[in-house]
């Protein structure tokens, strides 16, 4: 097995035990400290992540965005990065940083599902238009992974309601990023086929995750929706973003251009 | 009767237009909108896109995307008075009562410095008093990005109306002079014919990679010179760019084998290139030499390798080309044979098939699309809209000395400042 493929699974591993640990410590309301020690961690998934990462990326030799598995662990390492760096702006008191864990280990486990087997890139991957689109659709989720993270304190943490200045903000982070990715994948679309939009089922998907935080933040803005009503839909809104990320490869791959793995349905086992 | 309509329509116009502009119409929009585009998903679990896209372009759609346009004009144009307001440059809700104050004592240097350190504006009404206003400019926000919804549908308007595209094979070392025989196809809405822009070029190089021998190209990289201009690269990825509208794209691409005809022992009776659809191998063509009767099918093996008699290829890389002909006179068959490269000759009938050279073509697509640069404005307008309103809403606050505190309207107190520090 290569260090990458090791390092793949020891993140899988730390993410999920550190991230369940602290969802545990969520409730444990004599302990404070140990709440932040578990916020704090998420330096660590983040830290094995990054070596994850490069050293992917090195065994690739191109950036590790594409195919279900390098999808994976860059969105594994997006998520406990942006998850630990709104822990890191609030000195370790929010609670999110477990979260992103979970989020984290999901993903990665999904990754490992489907073939590792590094290959080169096709034509239409070569791009530093597909590169930011790429990077700007990982922010994307990062931030709402978060956005989604605030949302389940709200719900079922106690005290939860404290962290509610944070949700809008990280709502309308989302938002953009989200719309930046919609638009840089509509550039590169007309780049490599002459037509901006074309109703792969990612472009559908993705705008009706669009239009979903549109409305949501419409809701919020006209009709006053906050706190644990506007964190209950943020966290529904959060699956049908996950859907639309990471339900494409369920999609035949005739109907997208959207599935990088090479002969996917050989390789699924 | 006319002023009674007029009395009628400036009774109920006002009333129609907060319902045209409304929120709640909006959210209704936007929802029915996303339900859509949850069946267009569906249907293409099943449905190649070609059929999704007559889908979305049913006129239940085009209802939607139009009532949608319409709300938006409408709840821009009621928030017209508000974002005049919003963009003042001096702060004029003082009179009104704040929505926040936190104590801030300091002197008026001090505090001068910490409002102009958290993005205020700030302006001195006398000894003791400030005022500060800070992101004025999230309201443009907000109209840059709905507003950018009406440059989209502009854009995808336009390019319904005027794109036109036309495919070209052209053949590496051939000049494409815009003769019509040039033209493989031409693709447009129909609605407005623009024709095929004023271009002339050469086709210098293609060179296709594959990775390990798989249909799978890694680099598909063509060089191209426009008529008076230098050499300049297209990729699959990289259109040249004629102008803002117009590009010229590389689509794919092919061999190109060189036949020859010759009378057994004599003189060549025909030679031309051949623009086949031969790749990738496997695939068969079948052409007609000049002023005969034949017609020959043909596979290209472009690394020929045979083993145990059976012919294949190694690679897809065109190292040492094997040809499979068949020829035909009518219904009679003349046989069938494999051309270990181009010296060896396939006879028939009296006469000789060679294929003594192969070239690839590249195929390109002039695509002329108005509607390309006015969807990217849109884009941008997006964008910028929305990053105007990340910063937060406008906020005015009001320091006096004399009170001791600084008091806010508009979104929450600076955090560090309602700590109570500066």
């Amino acid at each position: 097995m290569s260090t990458a493929a090791i390092l793949f699974r020891v993140l899988l591993g730390v993410s999920a035990g550190l991230g369940l640990l602290g969802l545990v410590a969520w409730r444990s309301h004599e302990r404070p400290w140990a709440q932040r020690v578990f916020n704090a961690a998420g330096a660590v998934p983040t830290v094995l992540g990054l070596a994850a990462f490069a050293a992917r990326w090195a065994e690739a030799g191109h950036l590790p965005l594409f195919g279900v598995y390098e999808a994976a662990l860059s969105l594994s390492l997006v998520v406990v990065a942006t998850a630990w760096g709104f822990e890191l702006r609030s000195r370790s008191t929010l609670g999110v940083a477990p979260v992103g864990a979970v989020l984290s280990a999901l993903s990665l486990w999904h990754g490992l599902r489907y073939d590792a087997t590094p290959s080169a890139l096709t034509i239409s991957e070569r791009s530093l238009v597909m590169d930011g689109h790429a990077v700007v659709a990982w922010a994307a989720f990062g931030v709402l992974a978060v956005n989604a993270g605030l949302s389940a304190i709200i719900l079922w943490r106690p005290e939860g309601e404290r962290v509610s200045a944070k949700l809008v903000p990280t709502l309308e982070l989302g938002f953009f990023l989200h719309t930046a990715m919609l638009v840089s994948g509509s550039l590169y679309r007309f780049l490599l086929f002459g037509r901006a939009w074309s109703f792969d089922p990612i472009e559908t998907l993705g705008f009706i995750t669009w239009t979903a935080y549109g409305t949501l933040l419409h809701m919020h803005f006209f009709a006053h929706w906050r706190g644990r009503r506007l964190a209950a839909w943020s966290l529904g809104l959060f699956l049908l973003l996950v859907v639309s990320y990471r339900g494409i490869v369920t999609w035949p791959s005739w109907s997208t251009y959207h599935v990088f793995d090479i002969g996917l349905r050989e390789h699924l086992r | 009767m006319w002023t009674r309509a007029s009395l009628w329509l400036r009774g109920v116009a006002p009333a129609l237009g907060r319902q045209l502009g409304s929120w709640r119409l909006s959210v209704v929009l936007t929802v029915t909108v996303a339900f859509f585009y949850a069946h267009l998903a569906i249907f293409s679990r099943n449905s190649p896109s070609e059929m999704v896209r007559n889908i979305a372009a049913l006129v239940v759609f085009w209802a939607i995307y139009g009532a949608l346009l319409v709300n938006t004009a409408a709840c821009l144009w009621l928030r017209f008075p508000t974002l005049k307001r919003e963009l003042a440059a001096h702060p004029h809700l003082v009179a009104t009562p704040p929505s926040w104050e936190v104590p801030l004592v300091v002197n008026d240097a001090v505090a001068t410095e910490a409002l102009r350190r958290r993005g205020f504006s700030v302006e001195g009404q006398g000894p003791g008093q400030l005022l500060g206003v800070r992101h004025r400019f999230a309201s443009l926000g907000t109209w840059f990005f709905h507003g950018s919804f009406f440059v989209v549908a502009a854009g995808f308007l336009t390019t319904l109306a005027f794109r036109e595209e036309y495919r070209l094979l052209i053949a590496v070392g051939e000049e494409f002079t815009g003769a019509p025989e040039q033209i493989v196809s031409r693709q447009g809405s129909g609605l407005v014919t623009l024709g095929l822009p004023d271009l002339r070029f050469t086709h210098e190089r293609i060179t296709p990679r594959f990775h390990e021998g798989q249909l799978l190209f890694t680099h598909l990289d063509s060089v191209v010179r426009l008529e008076g201009q230098a050499p300049v690269e297209a990729e699959i990825n990289k259109p040249v760019w004629l102008s803002p509208a117009t590009s010229l794209r590389l689509t794919g691409f092919g061999y190109a084998p060189r036949y020859e005809l010759r009378v057994s022992g004599g003189p060549v009776v025909g030679s031309s290139f051949l623009k086949l659809r031969v790749f990738p191998p496997g695939v068969e063509d079948v052409f007609r030499p000049e002023g005969y009767p034949h017609r020959v099918s043909l596979q290209v093996l472009p690394d020929l390798v045979e083993e145990g008699g059976v012919p294949s290829t190694r690679s897809l890389n065109l190292v040492r080309p094997g040809f499979l002909v068949r020829v035909m006179r009518a219904r009679v068959d003349l046989g069938q044979r494999l051309l270990r490269g181009g010296d060896d000759p396939f006879l028939f009938e009296g006469l000789e098939l060679r294929f003594p050279e192969v070239q690839y073509w590249g195929e390109f697509v002039v695509l002329r699309d108005p509607g390309a640069p006015i969807l990217l404005a849109g884009f941008l307008m997006a964008l910028v809209g929305l990053g105007l309103k990340l910063r937060g809403r406008r906020q005015e606050v009001e320091w006096s000395a004399a009170r001791g505190t600084l008091r806010g309207w508009g979104g929450e107190p600076p955090r560090d400042l309602s700590q109570g520090g500066a």
